[in-house]
Order: C-alpha cells, then structure tokens, then sequence
C-alpha cells in the first residue's frame, strides 16, 4: 500500500463572506491509498465534504480553491482544462452521495439515470447499455435487476436507493469513488450490508475509496487508513488499528467517545 | 397509501383531475372540432375562399328549406334576387321559382388540400348559379362560412408554431441564465428587460414595419409568426430563470456533474425536464395572446392580406356599424375567436390545476 492513487498537497480552501475569507480547508495534505479505503473523519463543519468536492473541481461558486496540488496519475487536477475533469467525473472518480433520494432526478427511472453515465462515457449500443445497468445492479445486490431498471427513486427503499447509487458510481469502471457518508442516513442493519458491498467492490473492482464519514464505527469495519480531521486540518493520520486504539490527538478521542 | 393504490403516474392523476373539470374538457372538444373542421377546410367548405360573386355583397344566410308544399323533400335552397331600395341599400327577396338542391360531395371549385392533394369535391354545394351562403356572404359575396374554415387554419396554427418557437427561446434563454447565474444571467435578463419595457402592441407594429412589404402570403405569415413569438419569449425566460435558480442548487445536479454531464446534458436533461408542468399550461395560456396579436395585425391591414382570409383580417369588414347592422354575420369572425381564446384559457387554467404541484389533489382532499 506504498502507491498513491491520489495525493493531495497543501490544498487550501477559503469562502468570501462579504468580503472576509474564511478558511475552510487549511494547507491539506493526504494521500489516498491504491486499492485501499482512507476514511476521512471529523464532526459537521470539519471541511470533509468541501475536499471531496475539491477533487472533483465541483465547489460552488462561493468557495475558492486558493492554493493546492492535486496529483492524480501524476497530473494536477488543480491546473486541468474542464474538458479534462469532465473526462474524468464518473469515469475515473466518481462519487456516492448520502442522500440518494435527492441524489437522483425523481423525474427518471434509475436505470435511466444509471445508463446516462454509460452514454456519456461509453460508446455502448442501446441494448448493450441496458444490459449493463442490469448487471450493475446485480453486482450491488439488487434483487430483479431487471425490474428495478425501471423503478422511480421515491418507489426504492432507501437501502435499494443507496445500492442503486452505488451502482451508478460505478458504471464505468472507476479508480477512485468518494463516498460522502454513505450510510448515514440508514439504519443499522443496512449500514452494515452497505459496507459489506464496499469491501467487496473494493477488492472485486480494485477500487480506492475515499470515505467520508462521522462515523467512526464504520471506520473500524471499513477503512485502511484513518485521517481525523478538525476544522480544515488533518490532525491525525495512520492505520485505522492504530488510530481507534491509541488516539493522540484530543479531538479524536473526543469523536470516539461521542461517536 | 398501498404499493398497489400508489401505482397511478403523475401523468395519470393529472389525467383523472383534469376529466373532473367538465369545463376544460368541454374546451377540448370544442377546440378539436374546429381544429378538425380548419384541417379538412377544403373539403367542408363549400367554396374557395377567393370564390367571390359581387352580385351577392353581404347576402344574408341562406336558409336550407326540408319542406315543399308541406311534403318532406331532399333538402333544397331557393335562389336570390337583388333590388336596391330608395336609399339605395341591398334588399335580397328570396326567389320561389328558383329551387337548388343541395348535393353532397358536390363538384366546385379546384383546391390541393393542405397543399399537395388535388380535389374539387366539396361535402356540400348547390349548382351554379344557386349561391350557397350558410353563414352569409362578405362585401365581396365571398362565403364567410368557408373564410371561416380557411382563416381558421391561420389563426389556429398561429399560436401553435409561435408558442413552439418563443418556448423553444424562452427555456434555452432561461434555462441558460438560471443555470450559470452570474454575469450570464445578468445580460440575459437585461436583454429580456428590454423586451419585456416596450409595449407589446408598439413593439409589433415596429417590427411588422421592419418586414419588407413584397412578401407574399407563406412569407406574410412566417413573418408574423417570427414577430410575435420575438415579443413573447421574455417573459418565460425569466419565469424559467427564477425556477432553474432553484433547481440547479438540487443534489441531483450536483450528482449528475459528478458523473461527468455536460452543461448542457444537465440543462436540457435534468433541470429543465422540472419546468415541464409549468411549461405546459404556460404554453395554453399564453396561445391566446398569438391568436389575438395576429387577428389584431390582420385587423389593421398589417397582417395576413386580402384575398387570404384569417380571422383578424375578415373582421376588418365589420368596422363600420352600419355594415354591422345590416350584416351582422361579418362580426362571426369575432365570435370564433372569441370562442377559441376561451376554450385556451379553460384548458390552461384546469391544467394548471392538475399539475401544480401546490395544489395536488391529496392537499385539497
């Protein structure tokens, strides 16, 4: 686990607040394992999802990506043309959301919107796409792949709609998946099969994951590395064994006591 | 709330709520009858509408007689004579000895229905020289009945290609500006301002000016279509705006950005497909304003000329009250239109009833 398929250095987010910067995320460095999951952990406002989103170049306006290197395969997506990141959004990175119910447009039936993503990044047949989202829908563990192509969001439960999520993050063969809690909103049970399919898409798909979460329970289940991060800075970094035994840093024993 | 229950689409509450409104569906068929009668208008009608016969100036209805000397008889009209009264007006004395039966699929005037097929049979028509006016002839004895059918098809078709083509601009031009925000939607919205500022009426008239005056009819007509749908595109680019506003800001969009869409891909696939509802019953409602603004171009003389009929232009006719009071069928054309804005508004409004989303049928019980 010595290669890197991403490496973030110094990446420093900031927000204009009426003309005042707030910092955001704070001289980041992180590198995010090959084929293995880093869990990226801290509380609510920590700037965990503001870095998910740094990588794929996808902030709102009102956030500035003020200085950084993002290495991926040895080019710096800070500097790359949007033709480039559009290239890679869902191809090579792709991301899974906490909410798939606002997630996916509840105009359109899921096979629909998972087959999008091959349109765009694939030069499949119609009937050859049609057989992918079943198959990708069977990889996740949907039952009736076949008929789950054509459910709404809102007719899904909200395990199925996670799965189905899943499945469209990854359509095309992805190296790198962000997971932005991706079990939060479930329940016990199901946050525990959600993880299960991760370790095996993982090891199936040799997926790297970058795992943003609060919760330090599917951290120990889940992730390789641990990164605890605290008000834009990473303060504690290492294998996931380690960091929930021994915790350094007070904020990380803090997280574990309330998680 | 049972899986089984829960199984009608949007489409099919919408469908359901809409047949509650006996009013709306009362539009439909009104509006798909004369849709029907405007498409077929060569056939129903019993002339061309250039078949003009000055010896007949604003003769009255011809009424269709079924009994002769008290015995039921096929269906005849009987012939007019035309005097002039001491102050020279026209007296049309209907004419006992001149007896034409009507005759169905009656040979008459040559016509290429909608453009291509040839035919000269018409559903109804008497011989020549018996004249066939049910719904009374024009200052030229053209019949009104048959300029209705053929204006209709202007006026009918009018508001169709415009809504299309100002909802075409209106949804790229709005979509556009909502989704990019910024300095994009800034100058879009200014220019919308712009458009929106002048006064509909002025604005057309300026632009019809601008039309070069050797246009013929096809030419005419486009020109006005692309006028009037130039003045109406403004205003639903920045409804649209304000609703992409908000709908850009959904997670679905950010997901889908994720995966690599490209703007447009999320503009025309995943925000605009939102505005849809609202689109619809917008475009119902807005049909009326093309209808109008083209009846009131053609009204002036601006718009669709003489001999091409349209509703606008066959009530120029009828503005003058003394011909009114002689011939009050002319203002027939007034009353079509008339019709047709209402039945628009009918449809519009009871769409606009089933598909909001505020006002579902579950909210009002």
């Amino acid at each position: 686990m010595s290669h890197a398929v991403m490496r973030l250095r110094n990446l420093t987010v900031v927000v204009n607040v009426l003309g005042r910067e707030r910092v955001l995320v704070d001289g980041l460095n992180l590198d995010i394992p090959q084929e293995g999951i880093l869990a990226l952990v801290g509380g609510s406002g920590s700037g965990k999802t503001t870095t998910g989103l740094s990588i794929l170049r996808l902030l709102s306006p009102a956030l500035e990506i003020q200085r950084g290197v993002i290495f991926y395969k040895s080019k710096d997506l800070l500097n790359a043309t949007e033709a480039h990141m559009r290239q890679l959004r869902g191809k090579e990175i792709s991301m899974v959301f906490q909410e798939p119910l606002s997630a996916f447009n509840p105009v359109f039936s899921i096979g629909y919107q998972i087959e999008e993503v091959l349109r765009f990044h694939t030069d499949l047949g119609r009937s050859r796409r049609k057989a992918r989202v079943e198959e990708l829908l069977d990889v996740v563990g949907m039952p009736d792949p076949r008929g789950m192509r054509d459910k709404y969001p809102h007719q899904l439960s909200g395990g199925m709609r996670q799965r189905a999520m899943i499945a469209q993050a990854i359509a095309v063969d992805p190296k790198l998946i962000i997971a932005d809690e991706p079990t939060s909103n479930l329940d016990v049970t199901l946050q525990a099969r959600i993880m299960e399919l991760f370790r095996k898409l993982k090891k199936e798909l040799k997926l790297s994951i970058l795992l943003i979460t609060h919760d330090l329970g599917m951290v120990g289940h889940l992730a390789d590395e641990v990164a605890v991060m605290h008000q834009g800075r990473i303060v504690e970094h290492g294998p996931t064994q380690q960091i929930l035994d021994r915790p350094q840093h007070a904020y990380t024993r803090e997280l574990m006591e309330t998680g | 709330m049972s899986a089984d229950k829960k199984h009608l689409s949007e489409f099919q509450i919408a469908l359901r709520n809409f047949k509650k409104n006996r009013l709306a569906c009362l539009g439909v068929v009104i509006l798909g009858l004369l849709y029907v009668a405007v498409i077929f208008a060569e056939f129903l009608s019993p002339y061309s509408y250039k078949n003009e016969n000055r010896n007949y100036s604003y003769c009255p209805p011809t009424v269709i007689q079924f009994f002769d000397e008290n015995r039921l008889v096929w269906p005849y009209v009987y012939g007019r004579q035309l005097e002039f009264n001491a102050y020279h007006g026209r007296i049309y004395t209907i004419d006992k000895t001149q007896k034409y039966p009507l005759r169905f699929f009656a040979p008459g005037d040559t016509y290429q229905w909608l453009g291509f097929l040839p035919g000269r049979r018409h559903l109804i028509g008497v011989s020549e020289p018996g004249r066939f006016y049910l719904l009374g002839a024009d200052s030229r004895g053209r019949d009104v009945f048959s300029r209705l059918l053929y204006g209709g098809r202007i006026s009918l078709s009018i508001g169709l290609i415009g809504v299309c083509i100002s909802f075409t601009i209106g949804l790229i031009v709005g979509g556009v500006a909502g989704y990019y925000g910024g300095r994009v939607d800034d100058i879009l919205m200014r220019i919308c301002e712009m458009f929106m500022m002048v006064p509909g009426f002025y604005l057309l008239l300026a632009l019809r000016s601008a039309v070069p005056d050797n246009f013929n009819s096809v030419q005419v007509y486009f020109a006005i279509v692309v006028i009037l749908s130039f003045i109406g595109w403004a205003g639903l680019a920045r409804i649209i705006r304000g609703m992409c506003l908000s709908l850009r800001e959904r997670e679905y969009v950010l997901a889908a950005r994720t995966f690599g869409l490209s703007d447009r891909k999320i503009i025309t696939g995943h925000i605009l497909p939102h505005t849809v509802s609202y689109s619809i019953f917008a475009v119902m409602l807005s049909i009326p304003g093309y209808i109008l603004g083209e009846s009131a171009l053609s009204l002036i003389g601006l718009g669709i000329q003489d001999p091409f009929a349209s509703w606008g232009n066959m009530l120029s006719d009828a503005m003058s009250i003394v011909r009114i009071k002689f011939a009050p069928w002319i203002l027939l054309p007034g009353f079509f239109i008339f019709v047709t804005v209402i039945c628009f508004n009918v449809i519009g409004d009871a769409l606009r009833d089933c598909l909001d989303p505020l006002l579902k049928s579950e909210v009002k019980g």
